[in-house]
């Protein structure tokens, strides 16, 4: 698409809804980090997730992060995927501070679907005893927080099957409704359920804590 | 997640519940003002990036695009045969100083690079070419 065109979308852009949402995703994937990583000391290397959400918006204006609107049609599934990416970084960075293991560089190119996790055991390298250890901590944490929320919703069997769901791999709510026979609104409102169960969430801190 | 390896029960939670389709913007609102987010704060602040992005991008075409007519002008001026009309020749400068785009720019320069001499009858034809040119993308602008 010709740049004249794409300027004309990023300025007719609802700028309004898509920072409401896109600082909502910014939220939420900073709090499954702190979850993942057991850290709550500090939240994203001191930044908050309107500054993530604003500096997602700021790349693609200054074409760091250009948007193809022919590949990627919707202006703010490109900027959750950049805060995403953010995150991840942000992420990695702050383990390598604690662990001395060097942070994932910063993708300009990833897909949508391929973006590394920071908090993953380490990717096509002959681990370590230190690596190992560090796998064995996330997986750990993993399921505490596994075991947290399978406790929150206990005696609810609809949220209980939700969670198996994501036991299978399956997050996407019309696979989820094609496998549950439930209707996609039933699905926004375990969606709302489940989030207001998950923000009393405290997890442990896993480093100095 | 790399080939059939299956999605992690952290992931699926963290993809689910951080997506806001389901959300209304009463909904979200709420949420972010609970989390004691300032929203009118919020707003003007991607409001001031959108206006400063705009400005910035657009200054950098118009500096692209003087640089480029600057030198799609020393291409004219160095195969301008003496006996060509100056009208013909300040014609062309005006269209390239004027708002007929990115896409009359290229031709332009083709069209002088392609050339080893340029005759009267050239210009005249190569300013009938940048006019059509600019119709089309006027036509097209207006179907969209």
């Amino acid at each position: 698409m010709e740049k004249e065109k794409v300027l004309h979308l990023l300025e007719t852009a609802d700028w309004k809804h898509i920072i409401l949402r896109l600082t909502y995703y910014a939220r939420q994937r900073a709090r499954v980090y702190s979850w993942k990583s057991g850290r709550t000391d500090q939240l994203l290397g001191g930044k908050t997730p309107e500054d993530i959400a604003c500096e997602a918006i700021e790349k693609v204006w200054a074409g760091t992060r250009d948007w193809d609107p022919d590949k990627y049609p919707n202006l703010l599934t490109h900027l959750e995927w950049i805060v995403k990416s953010d995150t991840e970084h942000l992420a990695s960075s702050m383990e390598h501070q604690t662990t001395g293991r060097p942070p994932e560089p910063e993708g300009e190119e990833e897909s949508l679907t391929e973006l590394s996790d920071p908090f993953s055991s380490i990717q096509g390298k002959t681990p370590t005893p230190e690596d190992e250890l560090i796998t064995r901590e996330e997986g750990d944490l993993e399921e505490k927080l596994k075991n947290e929320l399978y406790a929150m919703v206990k005696g609810d069997e609809d949220l209980e099957m939700l969670l198996l769901c994501f036991e299978e791999g399956i997050d996407k709510p019309e696979i989820i409704a094609a496998q549950t026979g439930w209707d996609i609104p039933k699905i926004y409102n375990l969606k709302r359920k489940l989030f207001r169960k998950a923000k009393k969430i405290r997890m442990n801190p896993r480093h100095g804590g | 997640m790399k080939g059939t390896e299956r999605k992690r029960f952290i992931d699926c939670f963290s993809d689910f519940t951080s997506d806001t389709e389901h959300l209304t913007k009463e909904e979200l609102l709420a949420e972010l003002q609970e989390e004691g987010i300032d929203i009118t704060h919020l707003e003007k602040r991607v409001a001031e990036i959108v206006i400063k992005g705009s400005a910035e991008r657009r200054l950098a075409w118009q500096r692209k695009a003087r640089e480029r007519r600057e030198e799609i002008e020393k291409i004219l001026e160095s195969k301008q045969p003496a006996k060509v009309a100056q009208d013909l020749m300040l014609k062309i400068k005006d269209i390239l100083k004027g708002s007929y785009g990115q896409g009359a720019l290229s031709h332009a320069e083709a069209y002088f690079r392609k050339k080893e001499s340029l005759s009267e009858k050239d210009l005249e034809s190569l300013i009938e070419d940048l006019e059509d040119l600019n119709l089309l993308e006027k036509a097209s602008e207006d179907e969209e």
